[in-house]
C-alpha cells in the first residue's frame, strides 16, 4: 500500500526559484507528479517550467489546491517557511533543507503537531511512489528513476538518500516493486521517524 | 572533508553517506580504507575535483576506486568530471590512476560518456557495492 503520496497529490515547492528546487521541480514534473504550484517570496507571477510562482503559501492554496509541500529554502529560512505551510493548512510537509538549526526544527516539529501536520525531514531526500508520483530529488532525473523505482509491494523507509536508491535498485533488479519510498532524513530531529515510516504503511 | 588516513594507504576512494557501507566492503574485500570523505549531496565539480586532488597530493595513492551507491541528488557526470580534473591537474593519467568507479544514478549515461572519453569503464549497477571493492582490491595486486 502506498503512503503519503500518490498520483492525485498536488505539491508546492517552497523555494521553486532555488539552483536545487528548480532542477528537482523538473525532474519531477517529468516523472508525472502534479506540481501545481511554487513559493518564492517576492517572485510571485515567475513561472518556473510552466509552473506558477506565488508571494505565499497561502496564495499558491487558494489558488491551485496544493495538499503536500516540498520545502526546499535556506537553512536560516526555513522555520518561516515551515511555519507558513503549517498556518496554511498544509497537512504534509517534505523538508529537503539540510543544516537547520536544530532549535528551529524543534520549534517547527512542535507547530506541525499542534496543527496536526505531518512533517518528512528536515534533510530528506523525498518520497517517491513509484509510477504514480516522486517529490524532491530522490531517484534524479525520471529516466534514472525508472531503473531503480518500478511499482510493486515492498515499502522503504531510510535514513540514507543514496541507501534508499541503492536498496530499491536491488530490489527492481530481482523483479520486486515498491509501493513508497521515504527518505526520512539524516538529522537528529525529525518529523517522521523510522517508527512512524513503517507503521504508515 | 579529509578526516582522517593512515600512513600506508591501500585504498582510496570517496562517497557520499555517513553509513558507511563501502568501507565495510573493503574491508571485506581484504584492504584497508585509506580515508573517509564526506562528499554531501549534490557536490559541484569543484568541491570533487578540490577533494581529490587532496588525496592524490596528500597519500599518493596508487589508484582509486571511486565507489558510491546509486545516486539521487549527487550527479554521477559531476563526481566523474571532478576526479578526472583532479587527476590532470596532479600530473597523473586518469585511466591507470582509476581503477574502479562505480556511481550509478542520476546522469549516469553522460557520466559513462565522460569516462569512455578517457578510456575508462564503467561500472553500473549490476556490479554490487561489494564487488566494486573487490576489484579495486584486485587491481592493487595486479
Amino acid at each position: 500500500m502506498s503512503i503519503l503520496i500518490d498520483g492525485s497529490s498536488r505539491v508546492v515547492v517552497q523555494g521553486i526559484t532555488g539552483r536545487e528546487a528548480a532542477g528537482f521541480t523538473r525532474e519531477c514534473l517529468d516523472y508525472g507528479t502534479r506540481v501545481v504550484a511554487g513559493v518564492t517570496p517576492g517572485k510571485g507571477g515567475a513561472e518556473v517550467y510552466g509552473v506558477p510562482v506565488f508571494d505565499a503559501v497561502a496564495d499558491a492554496v487558494e489558488a491551485t489546491g496544493a495538499d503536500v509541500a516540498l520545502l526546499s529554502v535556506p537553512p536560516t529560512l526555513a522555520l518561516d517557511a515551515m511555519l507558513e505551510a503549517i498556518e496554511a493548512g498544509m497537512p504534509l510537509l517534505v523538508v529537503i533543507t539540510e543544516r537547520i538549526p536544530q532549535r528551529d526544527v524543534a520549534t517547527a516539529l512542535e507547530a506541525a503537531r499542534r496543527a496536526g501536520a505531518r512533517v518528512v525531514g528536515p534533510n530528506s531526500l523525498g518520497v517517491i511512489t513509484p509510477g504514480a508520483a516522486k517529490i524532491g530529488s530522490i531517484g534524479g532525473p525520471a529516466a534514472d528513476v525508472a531503473r531503480a523505482y518500478q511499482p510493486g509491494t515492498i515499502g522503504i523507509a531510510s535514513r540514507s538518500g543514496g541507501m534508499t536508491t541503492e536498496l530499491a535498485s536491488l530490489l527492481t533488479h530481482a523483479g520486486i516493486g515498491q509501493s513508497t519510498c521515504v527518505r526520512v532524513g539524516g538529522d537528529p530531529l525529525i518529523g517522521t521517524t523510522l517508527l512512524d515510516a513503517y507503521r504508515l504503511f | 572533508m579529509v578526516s582522517e588516513y593512515r600512513a600506508s594507504p591501500l585504498l582510496a576512494r570517496v562517497r557520499t553517506q555517513r553509513c558507511q557501507p563501502s568501507d565495510e566492503s573493503s574491508l571485506d574485500a581484504g584492504a584497508r580504507p585509506a580515508n573517509y570523505c564526506e562528499v554531501g549531496g549534490n557536490p559541484s565539480v569543484g568541491k570533487v575535483q578540490a577533494f581529490t586532488h587532496l588525496l592524490l597530493e596528500q597519500l599518493r595513492p596508487r589508484s582509486l576506486a571511486v565507489v558510491m551507491n546509486v545516486v539521487s541528488n549527487t550527479r554521477a557526470d559531476l563526481v566523474a568530471r571532478g576526479v578526472i580534473a583532479a587527476c590532470l591537474e596532479a600530473g597523473r593519467e586518469p585511466a591507470s590512476t582509476i581503477s574502479v568507479f562505480r556511481v550509478p544514478g542520476a546522469w549516469e549515461a553522460e557520466c559513462e560518456e565522460i569516462l569512455a572519453h578517457y578510456g575508462i569503464a564503467a561500472l553500473d549497477r549490476s556490479v554490487g557495492i561489494d564487488d566494486a571493492a573487490r576489484r579495486a582490491v584486485g587491481a592493487l595486486a595486479a
